[in-house]
């Protein structure tokens, strides 16, 4: 039997005199005293009303609806995201959509003139005088 | 135990120690609505002040997914369990009245972590507030499984088990100490070794003087003193206080107060912070044109995190619009509805004002609105779900520092400015 990861595994439990499960721990039963057994009520919420609201500060604080709708389907987005999980992306587009068109999008551009500002070519040197600077 | 007044709660309560009050207040508040949860805040307070060996857990700001995250895992449903369990069925506000500046949300008639400690004798005396020790496991991890909605619906469940079905909703809660006015870590110390400074309320830990027993620990309600075992003390923020005194010489150069690392590198805009001043009998003196003091008790937009707890806490939240009423009546007390209604469409100086976060590093001691034409008029949805239309006034706001020296001018329509591709990389 090759000695994989798994195996390692078992030698390093066989020092402390406890043969550890070979199983994966995900594929292992839950145990009684499971310490992420979980206990609660169900908060009733609204996906469609969260995602609105959301968009809406969003945009306002200056977010483009191409942005927002590139974050939600960014995983890095998980509220937007968990809409698209929830609800479908036919639903969330238009929620997305209609929320640009009531709000907008908090964003006043000014546009540098190009005309008016031209870079200077940089030169990056070793700092050297003499020239610039010789090979090896 | 004596009295002390809470105005959180409307009603004067029992505390370990006599009313002391700082001059001024470190206070700050978060607009929940737009944090994305970049946990930018966590990670600049990690870098500053909890990179050393034993503080690897330590996040003295930390980011949650509520309602399922916490940290440490379930700190807040725990603590509710056992309020709940010393006062059943009577943890409950009477909140018919209208509020009043003394009593802003109502009363508070339930019991709070000191008052729920009566005849709670434990090996090592009376209990000063009633808490728990978080355990290892609890500790290990800032935000563990809890923002990973799809991955857990799709992931986490063995085939064929199913949760009860109900719509997707939650936000993130960014929370640090909350320098209470009314601490229980204080109130816990057997050695007296956590003081509350005079000068501007922030809560230290004298590291002389712990022994690490972690009373501290046990009776913060929102489990923000963390012990470390390297040192065999206990450790919380500390406000960045040489900031707040002036003398990051960058940012302060003539010794203007600014905010703390959590604060200025809030990249969502939501944190604003500064400090209040307070009477000597613990009331926040009336200052309207201060920007905190504006947004808690002028307009009550900004809610303490569960004030039923008792400690006074100084940090305080717009709450998120889209939550479930009784989630954010739990969380955030009475006030939530009065508070939403505020924030959901805001009339031009409420706007104004909202426009300060996160836009300068100095602390904002006074704010003036200079009035601008009307540019827009647009639709925001309330909390019912119902519209409303909200005019646009392109207002300025200026905000002062603490020397009255103008630091920030900033219009309602932001202007930015974008470089044509040309320019960009150029210097």
């Amino acid at each position: 039997m090759p000695h994989d990861d798994l195996s390692h595994d078992h030698e390093q439990g066989r020092d402390h005199g406890v043969p550890p499960d070979p199983a994966h721990p995900s594929k292992r039963p839950v145990e009684p005293e499971h310490p992420m057994s979980l206990e609660g009520g169900v908060v009733f919420g609204d996906t469609g009303l969260m995602l609105r609201i959301l968009a809406e500060e969003l945009l306002m604080t200056g977010i483009t609806p191409q942005d927002l709708d590139r974050m939600s389907h960014d995983s890095n987005y998980q509220a937007l995201l968990a809409g698209r999980a929830a609800l479908g992306d036919a639903a969330v587009d238009e929620i997305l959509r209609a929320a640009a068109a009531r709000v907008g999008s908090h964003h006043h551009r000014t546009w540098e003139s190009s005309d008016e500002y031209r870079p200077a070519t940089l030169t990056v040197s070793a700092g050297r005088s003499g020239g610039p600077r010789q090979g090896n | 135990m004596p009295t002390v007044y809470n105005w959180q709660l409307g009603r004067p309560m029992e505390f370990p120690y006599a009313e002391a009050h700082p001059r001024t207040q470190f206070a700050f508040v978060f607009n929940i609505n737009r944090c994305i949860a970049c946990q930018t805040c966590s990670m600049s307070c990690k870098s500053t002040w909890t990179f050393g060996r034993g503080q690897e857990h330590m996040w003295w700001n930390n980011v949650e997914t509520k309602p399922f995250g916490g940290y440490p895992r379930f700190w807040d449903v725990r603590l509710l369990g056992m309020l709940a369990q010393a006062n059943p069925g009577k943890q409950a506000w009477d909140a018919g009245k209208p509020g009043t500046h003394e009593a802003p949300y109502g009363r508070f008639d339930g019991k709070t972590i000191f008052e729920a400690t009566e005849g709670l004798v434990t090996p090592d005396g009376a209990k000063r507030a009633l808490g728990y020790l978080p355990t290892e496991d609890e500790w290990a991890a800032p935000n563990i499984f809890e923002d990973h909605a799809r991955w857990a619906l799709d992931q986490a469940l063995p085939a064929g088990a199913k949760l009860p079905e109900h719509k997707v909703w939650f936000f993130y809660l960014a929370r640090l100490c909350n320098h209470c006015t009314y601490p229980a870590c204080l109130a816990a110390c057997p050695r007296q070794a956590i003081y509350k400074r005079p000068e501007d309320g922030v809560v230290l830990i004298d590291q002389s003087r712990c022994n690490g027993y972690q009373k501290c620990v046990e009776a913060c309600p929102y489990k923000k003193s963390i012990y470390r075992s390297t040192t065999g003390t206990s450790e919380k923020c500390v406000a960045c206080y040489p900031r707040l005194e002036g003398k990051d010489p960058l940012i302060s150069p003539n010794g203007e107060p600014a905010e703390t690392r959590c604060m200025t590198s809030c990249v969502g805009k939501i944190r604003l912070q500064g400090l209040v001043s307070v009477d000597p009998d613990g009331k926040w003196a009336a200052d309207p044109t201060n920007p905190i003091y504006y947004l808690v008790r002028e307009r009550r937009v900004a809610l303490p995190i569960y004030p039923q707890f008792g400690t006074e806490p100084n940090g305080f939240y717009i709450p998120p619009r889209w939550v479930p009423r009784n989630y954010l009546e739990q969380m955030f007390g009475p006030g939530v509805g009065h508070a939403i209604e505020q924030y959901s469409c805001p009339d031009r100086e409420l706007l104004a004002v909202l426009q300060l976060f996160r836009t300068t590093q100095q602390i904002i001691f006074r704010f003036e609105i200079e009035k601008g034409p009307k540019v827009a008029e647009i639709e925001v949805t309330m909390p019912d779900g119902s519209s409303r239309a909200q005019q646009i006034f392109n207002d300025t706001v200026i905000g002062f520092n603490k020397f009255g020296k103008e630091v920030v001018r900033i219009t309602i329509e932001e202007p930015t400015f974008e470089r044509p591709a040309i320019h960009a990389n150029s210097i």
